[in-house]
């Protein structure tokens, strides 16, 4: 299938897992250069002052027993971490990756007697004939998927380019209608723009 | 190098979370009981022996702050953690695919246009001003929809700057009118001599 194209249904949550890569990426980038400095000999005072390396470690190291023992700092770390491993945990489920195959045979109908289908490719046609048959439309391209059909066009006219777009838009929307498929969202990409002639000097 | 960037924020994003979310779970856990042991505070950190890690990352805290070898080892380890981010910020921050102008979305779906060709379908409308030599569009997309035609454009002697730009905005409004377009445009400097 060398047609075939790869999509994969994402979550919206998979932002928070970039925001905590991107927090992530800055601290790396950040304490990096704080080793270095330390490496290359700057004032340990100043990097501190600059990052706080020092104040926290100082601090963790300080922490005792008694510090975290109390029956409220044990609920709220306890009601916190549960939050954290609900929340971070569903979030990390939403990453894993849901890939599906876009280009799939249409299915028209199915009974005892048989089924009807429709080739992909034969509906990247029909959308191709439609759209290049606007005269300001050089050549067309579709690209059937489950979900839209969408086709790259390539135009000659720029002063015809809003219309070219629409019109191409309707005329495939129109040749599905016609050929009795159903309907489905048409996206049209302008990909190519093929300018005949130079500018005319005036 | 960008589809390893994004694979890799991937693949950390994932690792990330799972650490986030056990850590919570150990806290959480380790939250029961007081003490030293059983499930409590200062049984995990015997379990994790915080003692003995505090005394290293004391001891290794001295060295680089004091002279001698551990500077070289921390420079390196330094410039690779650094380095590391960058990839990661790259794999964060750039789009995975080319970012298409969003020119209009309706019910029947979505018009759109790559950056390029609808620069050059620009650059032939304002180059059709009388009075401009030479005209050079950038697309800047918005987004969510629509964009901007950033237009630089060269004169001849004769013409008239503002005359130019009033001429080229009428021009433009073919593309700027129907679509979320907005155009700008600059004419700074007089050009190639037509004759």
């Amino acid at each position: 299938m060398p047609r075939q194209r790869l999509r994969e249904r994402t979550s919206p949550l998979v932002i928070i897992g970039r925001l905590v890569t991107l927090v992530f990426a800055l601290a790396l980038v950040w304490y990096g250069l704080m080793t270095l400095l330390l490496a290359l000999k700057a004032s340990s005072a100043t990097v501190d002052s600059l990052s706080g390396y020092r104040t926290a470690f100082d601090w963790l190291s300080g922490l005792t027993q008694r510090d975290v023992d109390s029956g409220a700092t044990r609920a709220i770390v306890a009601g916190a971490g549960l939050l954290a491993f609900l929340f971070f945990g569903y979030c990390a489920l939403k990453q894993i990756p849901r890939p599906y195959f876009a280009r799939r045979d249409l299915d028209l109908s199915a009974d005892d007697r048989g089924e009807v289908k429709v080739e992909p490719r034969a509906i990247e046609r029909l959308a191709e004939v439609a759209a290049a048959g606007h005269p300001a439309v050089t050549e067309a391209r579709g690209r059937y998927a489950i979900d839209d059909l969408s086709v790259d066009i390539t135009v000659r006219r720029a002063r015809d380019l809003a219309d070219a777009l629409r019109e191409s838009q309707e005329r495939v929307v129109d040749a599905l209608r016609r050929h009795e498929l159903p309907a489905m969202p048409v996206n049209i990409i302008l990909t190519g723009y093929e300018r005949r002639h130079r500018r005319d000097i005036q | 190098m960008i589809l390893l960037a994004h694979a890799l924020v991937r693949l950390v994003s994932f690792v990330l979370l799972v650490v986030l979310a056990l850590a919570g779970l150990t806290l959480a856990v380790f939250s029961i009981s007081t003490g030293t042991t059983g499930p409590s505070l200062g049984g995990l950190a015997d379990l994790l022996s915080l003692a003995t890690l505090r005394d290293t990352v004391d001891s290794w805290f001295a060295q680089l702050e004091a002279p001698g070898s551990a500077a070289a080892t921390a420079a390196v380890c330094g410039l690779g953690a650094m380095l590391l981010g960058f990839v990661l910020l790259l794999g964060a921050l750039l789009p995975r695919r080319e970012r298409l102008v969003t020119l209009d979305s309706g019910d029947q779906g979505v018009l759109a246009a790559r950056r390029r060709p609808l620069a050059r379908a620009a650059t032939a409308l304002v180059e059709q001003v009388r009075g401009v030599s030479e005209a050079r569009v950038r697309v800047r997309p918005r987004r969510r929809a629509g964009g901007r035609l950033v237009v630089r454009t060269s004169r001849t002697r004769s013409a008239d700057p503002d005359q130019v730009k009033t001429a080229a905005n009428e021009q433009l409004r073919a593309l700027t009118d129907p679509f979320k377009l907005k155009s700008r445009i600059a004419v700074p400097r007089r050009g190639a001599r037509v004759e």
